[in-house]
């Protein structure tokens, strides 16, 4: 598979009141053509910024000091603003957690989905309608010609999620970005909206990327996942890898944070600690000072991506013993 | 239930007028919560959960039905006993920088409760918070800091600190795990269970996070459109859950598979869920439910007990 997406060394800061916040510190990694990337991590592990900042989608107090993104072969970080607005919408599609924010509450549905296809000049009037009901029904919305000439406060939360799905596919994008997609969704709505998602692509053999803090979620769905915390990549793996022999230790504490059925009557081994607030770049790990197994070499010195197989690499200086003592 | 109860609500209804039409968010609901235990309460948003919650802090008044806490029925109590009786009762919510006063330090709403109740001096309830403070893991600096300054995990610690300074009884947690990262959330339900463990607190722990509500619970109770459609001990209700909702809800939980090969279906609830203004007739879920008959459409399910502590509303509770 090729890359559909390949993001290097990028840095992204936003400037705040208070100084600087350092929010992506040298991150590379790439989407394949076709596959299912899960990007995951906490609130403020850059996990969302390292793709939506380079649609400039961020914020205005948003900075890229370095990096590079291409997308088919261009840099995103090199395009004037009216060339990144043909590939947002068009070549990009993009899913947004907040339900309330992703959509015009004045605005019809129906209109909401057509506006792209106008926007990008894919299609007249009247096509754009129709193929506005037909991403309706697809999103197996009941009724679609009446939810059409809906307003979002009239549906339910999981529709109107259905809906924000409906709009970023509208254009056909070749990547769909789906950022924490079913996180304020209940546990029924969230199956539900993540198989119409999946279908979806699989009709249209879109790349997705879906940016998830839920290791459920991203297990299930994803081929590869990307592991992020403090602004940094900490581990990737195919899903089977992830799933078996996770080797970073803050992705196997995220793991045994995760609650189960099967936890119940055992004590819970959180995460000690709170993650740091990124005034600066961090000079070791950003994990060091949760980490149980950091040693001062974690402090000091970044711990770069390495591979431990074709499919699986991690940043951490430890990493062997890890994976030792969990293989 | 086994154990001295604590908080006993029986047939409890409530509804609401929206417009000209009223909306149903809680129907004829009953259960019974023993001292040191916790209930936790699951259903989708709008299932009732949370307006159950305050009817059972008396912060709502109950249309019918009664709720009897610490031997005292609620509703019989003038507002001065029962404003004395809150100290036993209180609740957390999901979004701590929303309940808290953010123009007062952490230290100030840790305290103010003590003042409301007028508990102790100023010095006395200095330590009191102090200790409180340490208790739920923060340190004494963090009394001079404002609630902004803190992570949304130390904060939900300030809420906690808050809820517990009168000693309560009973804590109704309406989602408060929500707003946190994984990683917290874990620490904040591990600091709930030490803190019941110590004061035999009695939670009513509501969140459409069924994992959480799995670890914690002695006891679940589904609920569906303001009905509680399965009540059991938490391990029986898991181990085997016996109304079609619960095990659709419960299977729609995304776990870690063991595999690439094993993972979820993703086989959806089809439909959705009705509105609470305009109720299905019979079993409010056969709109939904796969096994739905006729009977099912037209009859409402009484209570079943498929064991001597697990009730069922399913007209097929114990035969599927």
């Amino acid at each position: 598979m090729s890359a559909m997406l390949e993001i290097s060394d990028l840095y992204v800061r936003f400037r705040r009141p208070e100084g600087i916040i350092h929010a992506v510190n040298g991150v590379s990694f790439e989407v394949k053509e076709g596959e299912w990337l899960g990007l995951l991590g906490e609130s403020g592990s850059g996990k969302s910024v390292s793709l939506l900042s380079l649609l400039k989608l961020v914020g205005d107090n948003a900075t890229i000091p370095r990096g590079t993104a291409l997308f088919n072969g261009q840099d995103l970080l090199q395009m004037k603003e009216r060339q990144l607005r043909t590939v947002r919408g068009r070549d990009v599609g993009v899913v947004f957690q907040n339900l309330s924010a992703g959509l015009d509450p004045y605005m019809r549905v129906g209109r909401q989905i057509m506006e792209p296809m106008l926007e990008h000049g894919i299609c007249g009037k009247t096509e754009a309608q129709r193929r506005a009901t037909e991403l309706l029904e697809e999103m197996g919305l009941p009724d679609p010609k009446k939810q059409f000439n809906s307003y979002p406060f009239e549906l339910s939360g999981g529709m109107r999620q259905r809906v924000m799905l409906a709009v970023a596919m509208a254009c056909n994008p070749k990547l769909l970005i789906a950022d924490e997609p079913t996180t304020a969704l209940d546990a029924t709505v969230q199956t539900q909206v993540l198989s119409v998602l999946r279908e979806a692509c699989e009709r249209r053999k879109m790349t997705t990327v879906m940016i998830t803090h839920d290791l459920g979620v991203a297990t299930n769905v994803c081929d590869r996942i990307v592991v992020m915390y403090g602004g940094r990549v900490m581990e990737v793996a195919d899903v089977d890898e992830f799933i078996a022999k996770t080797a970073h230790p803050y992705t196997l504490g995220l793991k045994s944070s995760l609650l189960t059925k099967r936890h119940r009557g055992q004590p819970l081994r959180p995460i000690p600690g709170n993650a740091i607030t990124l005034w600066q770049s961090p000079k070791g790990c950003p994990f060091a000072n949760r980490c149980p197994l950091a040693v001062d070499r974690c402090v000091h010195e970044l711990p770069e991506l390495r591979p431990l197989s074709a499919t699986h690499e991690v940043a951490c200086h430890r990493a062997e013993e890890v994976s030792a003592s969990v293989g | 239930m086994s154990g001295e109860p604590l908080l006993r609500v029986s047939g409890v209804s409530k509804s609401f007028r929206v417009g000209r039409q009223r909306l149903h968010a809680v129907r004829n609901v009953s259960f019974v919560l023993p001292a040191g235990q916790t209930l936790g309460l699951v259903g989708e948003s709008g299932s009732g959960k949370s307006t159950l919650g305050r009817l059972a802090l008396a912060l709502l008044k109950s249309d019918s039905g009664s709720v009897e806490f610490d031997g005292n029925q609620l509703s019989s109590l003038s507002d001065r006993q029962l404003r004395a009786k809150r100290k036993d009762m209180q609740l957390i919510f999901q979004n701590p920088l929303g309940a808290l006063n953010e123009r007062s330090t952490v230290g100030r709403n840790v305290m103010d409760p003590l003042t409301v109740h007028g508990m102790g001096d100023l010095e006395e309830k200095t330590k009191r918070v102090h200790r409180m403070l340490e208790r739920v893991g923060l340190q004494r600096t963090h009394a001079d800091a404002y609630p902004f300054e803190l992570s949304g995990g130390q904060q939900q610690r300030v809420m906690i600190a808050r809820a517990l300074i009168l000693e309560p009884k009973l804590v109704v947690c309406d989602e408060a795990l929500s707003a946190l990262d994984v990683s917290v959330q874990a620490q904040i339900l591990d600091l709930l269970l030490q803190l019941q463990r110590e004061r035999h607190l009695s939670y009513v722990f509501i969140a459409h996070n069924l994992t959480a509500v799995s670890y914690i619970s002695d006891w679940i109770g589904v609920m569906y459109l303001g009905e509680i459609v399965e009540l059991a001990p938490a391990d029986e209700l898991l181990e085997s859950p016996s109304h079609p909702y619960t095990k659709a809800l419960f299977d729609s939980v995304l776990d870690i598979p063991e595999s690439k090969e094993a993972r979820s279906e993703l086989e959806a609830l089809p439909g959705e869920i009705p509105s609470p203004i305009d109720l299905p007739s019979g079993c409010s879920f056969h709109t939904r439910c796969p096994l739905a008959v006729e009977k099912c459409r037209t009859l409402r399910p009484i209570d079943r007990m498929v064991s001597p502590s697990h009730r069922v509303a399913c007209h097929f509770a114990g035969e599927v």
